[in-house]
């Protein structure tokens, strides 16, 4: 998300982190675009980096002694380089003796100063998995994510094909719903999708015929899950004699959700064909992959 | 590919996008090859899935933008579009 604010961060996890405000600028909050957080370190001393824009700058014990070990004239200059870099905000941790001259000059260049009573090391554990909360890339793909065995499969193809159908299927062999229809995709780092449903009609299906059921209803809470990670992608196609599909098994194909390659397979349906039991095969098969 | 078609429209009719409305909208949306979606706020839903369009929770007076790909993609929007115009041709009982 790029309109992730300091605003947001401390209206969202603010006692999460136990964040107080020291000084904020009037009117404006800086965005946290960059959602990256570095310990001011070795930035006190010179380096430069232009990664630390709209970042977050963390103070711990080690940086506020050595701040106070420098001479005012010193100190001052450390921090001006520092603030040249234009961080969205800075926090000092343990709740630590905030130099002057830290706060002045955030005021100066309208930089947030924020304080909180955490450990540096207990912060940043709990500032990452939160900016990585907010920051995660996100998309939604049509189609019904099911847990086959363990394995989260989301079945796609064209509306029509019977996606809702041999979900449903599945749905009565013991396997569970995670999504159907409109499922949304998140990206963990470094490398996991997760699929989940949009919460409002979550756990619902239209099937042709029957009209809007609740699967949980139905078939008991065993039969839903939240969510769950994507690990197998099965396109349904209608069968077209001229087309050839895959016979030995020894090629993998796969496709791109969000930069990450994800196991593919094409099945084609025809009347008559059992799919569910095609489909937890599939399962069993990636299984044995893993 | 084929050039996409976007329309957007606002609920008329009092009950908002729910069960009724999304069939009559799915039933049209069908009619139609082109892939079409409808966009509410940050949600987007499948415009030939029922379940999909009841999660976007639009209710009177929300503005909805429509967008269809495909060969007929021009004539699906100017169609729906009226068709939300058109209360979803639903007599409204109130």
């Amino acid at each position: 998300m790029s309109n992730f604010t300091i605003k947001q961060l401390l209206e969202n996890a603010g006692t999460y982190l136990d964040l107080k405000i020291v000084k904020y600028p009037e009117g404006t909050w800086k965005n946290l675009s960059n959602s990256r957080y570095f310990t001011a370190g070795l930035l006190l001393t010179g380096i430069e980096s232009n990664r630390v824009n709209n970042g977050i700058v963390i103070f711990g014990s080690t940086e506020i002694s050595f701040l106070f070990n420098l001479s005012e004239e010193k100190r001052k200059e450390a921090l001006e380089n520092l603030f040249e870099m234009e961080p969205a905000c800075s926090i000092v941790t343990k709740q630590l003796k905030i130099p002057k001259c830290l706060k002045t000059i955030s005021t100066q260049t309208k930089t947030t100063l924020l304080t909180t009573s955490r450990n540096t090391s207990e912060f940043i554990d709990k500032l990452s998995s939160i900016l990585e909360e907010y920051t995660r890339e996100v998309t939604r793909l049509h189609g019904v994510l099911l847990d086959v065995f363990g394995i989260g499969v989301l079945l796609k193809g064209k509306s029509g094909i019977g996606k809702s159908e041999i979900a449903l299927d599945l749905i009565s062999r013991g396997h569970s719903l995670v999504a159907d229809d409109s499922v949304e995709i998140h990206k963990h780092h470094p490398d996991v999708l997760e699929g989940r449903g949009t919460p409002v009609v979550k756990h619902h299906m239209e099937i042709r015929g029957l009209g809007i059921i609740s699967i949980p209803r139905l078939f008991g809470p065993a039969s839903v899950r939240d969510k769950k990670k994507i690990e197998l992608i099965i396109n349904l196609e209608k069968w077209e004699s001229e087309e050839e599909y895959e016979r030995l098994g020894l090629d993998d194909h796969s496709t791109e959700i969000l930069g990450l390659s994800v196991p593919l397979l094409i099945l084609p349906v025809r009347p008559g064909k059992t799919m569910a039991t095609i489909i937890e095969v599939a399962a069993r098969d990636r299984i044995l992959k893993l | 590919m084929s050039k996409i078609h976007e329309v957007e429209v606002t609920i008329k009719n009092s009950q908002g996008l729910h069960a009724r409305p999304a069939k009559v909208f799915v039933e049209n949306a069908n009619k139609f090859e082109s892939e079409i979606e409808v966009f509410h706020k940050d949600a987007i839903a499948n415009g030939k899935s029922i379940m999909s369009l009841l999660g976007l929770l639009a209710f009177k007076g929300c503005t909805l933008k429509i967008t269809a790909v495909g060969e007929d993609a021009a004539e699906a929007v100017s169609v729906l579009a009226e068709l939300i115009n058109n209360k979803f041709n639903l007599e409204e009982n109130n």
